[in-house]
């Protein structure tokens, strides 16, 4: 479990943070969530899809580690099997949340239940002035440009869909052990309605700077192949 | 105007439910938010308010909002609307023993359960009548999830489409607002606020204008009336008189409230409960807001000050802080639908007692076909005039048998009403044949073999073996022979259901994920 409290020099200037390998946040998740950007350089590795929230219907951007609900073909006790970690799925027990009160507000906070922190080891979060050390700004950097990155992916997804380039989509494959393998309920780029779409839109979606993502995603679809050769390989 | 001449200006009168679906639905046909060719105008009394009730609708309802482009989260949001999966029928039965309450549902189901292809009712006549379930229960999944407050459908759901068949309960006057915001800005439909005076009529019979108090005259070449029950246009212009059907359908009045929910989270039924009293029966309506709930009566067999009071103890604790509504009317319709160049759609066309809440439903059919059909000049006038005519006298007639079923097989005698109501000359010619008939033979998708019946087969079961029809069985065992199919079938209701029970979130859960995110479009 985790619990975030607001970052507090007069209550957390003693702490510090172990490394520890940085997957521990994604055993059983067969999907894990992205940012925008970060589809450029996770769609050489892994099928770049949405998925509905359950409990919100809202689209989430995202990798698909597995080929069943709940299934990781990357994680492993050694280490994430991967070259490219997906960003959410290294812990840090930094993060950023929103006030409630005020959407654009955002404070910092430390997830105090988090395994990486000690009083003992590691590296300081505030110096001994009690100024922030360059490991937390770094932290506190990494955590900003997560929370930017998956900001950007609300206003993308509104836009394939009022252009209609979204379609549901299930994944069904067949295994060398003769499991079928079915992952329902995944929407991706509809290449065709892309192909149709009149000039003025597709101007839009470069202006909007969208494009490269739209390909992106495309291109990503390929990556079910690797999923699938790994999936034999690990069954072997 | 010339009989070649091209009809090309629609004029509907009255906004209330029925003239904003009528001009949307027009509208959107002729395209004339992109189009000059048609035109829609829609003229509305500002002094006149619309009739305000009429919050159940058919599932129909979702292709007619999806076709006119509107968003089901935004008219969700807009209208207090939340999903209705069918109607549980109360005490309907036979007389209630003190507090006792019995009820059968009439749900709107035809995902799971469809007698069409395959009819489970005979063998549920064949299992033990002490111990078997009920018939709802033991052939719809809709009815186990109706009876647990759950949703038809999840938040991931896309919008309009459904994992149990649903339309919706709506706040009318809220839809009219709505629907005419909509049709105004996105469909191209023209707004007129005035008060028609009466209609100008030219020298071969043909209404030619409308004479207005606040803006002078309107000339149009086609008119819809919606003016409600007054009929303007189709009955006091061209005189077209009415039929009432009051020795069919005893049900004069109404007596209408709103009912606040006692705190935030208590549950929302997803289905209208229509329960039967000595001398009528209430309706209730769970809305997001609040619900309506109302008692319909007839004055013949009751004071509408019993009826206050009925309504009140149905209500209980808050029934004394609430305000309430009078209405009257009488069920019948127009000797015809459309003369000339005029149609009349909604309460001015017809209506019948809100029990099977049919009359949005019959809007929706009536403006499709006029869509569909309209015509191009006078000259074709004639023939899609008597066309429509037939359709809808049909339709009607059908109707008025349904609505009439669930009071002449009822067991009640705890007054003249239901007395009164199962007397044999009070029933049409043709529900008593068909009555007759299935007391020996089963209910076949071929006695509901015409195109447009607005009640099939599934709907006559439910309500037949809901109110414990009696069909004999002892002419039907021998002919049955897929015992095995059936019991897969019963035992797939169940499991459905069981499964559904699981996955789907409580109606009120829904409704507030629908405020707080919304569904997507696919
Ligand atoms: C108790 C009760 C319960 C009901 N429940 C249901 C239900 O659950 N489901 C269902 O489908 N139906 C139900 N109905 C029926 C439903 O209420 C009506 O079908 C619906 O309200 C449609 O009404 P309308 O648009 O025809 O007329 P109205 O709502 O009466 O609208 C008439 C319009 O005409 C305008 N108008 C009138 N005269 C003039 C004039 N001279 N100049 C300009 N404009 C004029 C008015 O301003 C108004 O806009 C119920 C009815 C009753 C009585």
């Amino acid at each position: 479990m985790s619990n975030y409290q607001p970052l507090d020099k007069s209550k957390h200037q003693e702490l510090k943070i172990k490394p520890i390998h940085p997957c521990v946040l994604a055993k059983e998740k067969g999907v894990i969530p992205i940012g925008l950007r970060e589809t450029v350089t996770a769609c050489a590795e892994y099928p770049v899809v949405f998925v509905k929230d359950d409990s919100t219907g809202q689209f989430r951007l995202v990798v698909l580690v597995g080929l069943r609900p709940n299934q990781s073909l990357f994680y492993s006790s050694d280490g994430w099997l991967g070259k490219h970690i997906p960003k959410s799925a290294r812990s840090s027990p930094i993060a950023l949340t929103q006030i409630a009160s005020d959407e654009h507000s955002l404070i910092v906070c430390v997830d105090t239940d988090s395994k990486m922190l000690s009083k003992v080891d590691g590296r300081s979060l505030f110096d001994d002035n009690g100024a922030q050390s360059d490991f937390l700004n770094e932290l506190i950097a990494d955590a900003e440009d997560l929370y930017a990155d998956h900001q950007l992916v609300k206003p993308f997804c509104d836009l394939l869909l009022e252009q209609n380039l979204l379609s549901p989509f299930s994944l069904n494959v067949e295994a060398e052990d003769g499991s079928n393998l079915e992952l329902k309920g995944l929407y991706s780029i509809d290449e065709a309605k892309l192909n149709q779409l009149d000039k003025d839109m597709l101007i839009k979606l470069r202006d909007q700077g969208a494009l490269p993502f739209v390909y992106a995603m495309l291109f990503s679809m390929a990556r079910i192949d690797s999923l699938l050769k790994r999936y034999n390989e690990q069954s072997r | 105007m010339n009989n070649q001449d091209s009809l090309s200006h629609v004029i509907v009168v009255g906004g209330g439910t029925a003239g904003w679906i009528t001009a949307g639905i027009l509208a959107k046909r002729f395209d004339c938010a992109n189009n000059q060719s048609m035109r829609v105008s829609l003229v509305e009394s500002p002094n006149i308010p619309i009739l305000g009730v009429g919050e159940g609708t058919w599932p129909t309802i979702r292709n007619t909002l999806q076709s006119l482009g509107i968003s089901e989260t935004e008219f969700i949001r807009n209208c207090d609307g939340t999903f209705k999966q069918g109607s549980e029928f109360v005490n309907w039965v036979h007389t209630p023993k003190d507090g006792e309450k019995s009820s059968y549902y009439h749900p709107l189901n035809s995902v799971y359960h469809s007698a069409y292809d395959f009819n489970l009712a005979a063998y549920w006549l064949l299992q033990d009548s002490e111990n078997r379930q009920s018939y709802d229960f033991a052939t719809a999944s809709q009815a186990h999830i109706c009876s647990v407050f759950k949703a038809p459908k999840k938040i991931t759901t896309p919008e309009f489409s459904a994992l149990q068949n649903y339309s919706y309960h709506l706040d009318a006057n809220k839809f009219a607002r709505f629907m005419h915001e909509h049709c105004v800005n996105k469909l191209g439909v023209e707004y007129i606020s005035a008060d028609v005076l009466r209609a100008n009529i030219d020298n071969d019979g043909y209404i030619s204008s409308l004479q207005t108090e606040q803006v002078g005259t309107i000339s149009g070449d086609f008119f819809v009336d919606c003016t409600g029950s007054r009929a303007l246009l189709l009955g006091e212009t061209l005189g077209v008189a009415y039929q009432s059907i009051k020795d069919v359908i005893f049900n004069d009045r109404a007596i209408a409230t709103h009912v606040p929910y006692e705190n935030d989270d208590s549950p929302i039924a997803s289905n209208t409960i229509a329960t039967a009293h000595q001398n009528g029966w209430t309706w209730d309506i769970g809305l997001s807001e609040r619900r309506g709930v109302g008692i319909v009566y007839s004055a013949d067999h009751t004071s509408e000050a019993e009826a206050e009071l009925t309504l009140k103890s149905y209500i209980g604790a808050q029934a004394d802080s609430l305000s309430y509504r009078g209405l009257q009317f009488e069920s019948g319709y127009r000797e015809k639908f459309w003369k000339k160049n005029c149609v009349a759609i909604g309460m001015s066309a017809a209506f019948i007692e809100p029990l099977e809440a049919s009359a949005i439903f019959l809007v929706e059919a009536a403006a499709n076909m006029l869509a569909e059909q309209f015509p191009s000049t006078r000259d074709d006038l004639k023939y899609v005039s008597e066309q429509y005519n037939d359709i809808f006298r049909l339709r009607w007639d059908k109707t008025v048998d349904f609505v009439k079923l669930h009071y002449c097989i009822t067991k009640r005698r705890d007054s003249d009403y239901w007395i009164d109501n199962c007397a044999v000359n009070s029933i049409p010619e043709s529900l008593q044949d068909k009555l007759k008939h299935w007391q020996s033979h089963l209910p076949s998708k071929y006695d509901f073999d015409y195109a447009f019946e607005p009640f099939v087969l599934d709907s006559y079961l439910f309500v037949l073996y809901g109110m414990q029809f009696q069909t004999k069985v002892k002419y039907i065992s021998n002919r049955l022979t897929e015992w095995e199919k059936a019991k897969y079938m019963f035992d797939q209701v169940q499991s459905v259901a069981n499964k559904l029970n699981q996955e789907l979130p409580t109606h009120r859960q829904l409704l507030n994920q629908v405020k707080e995110y919304g569904f997507s479009t696919i």
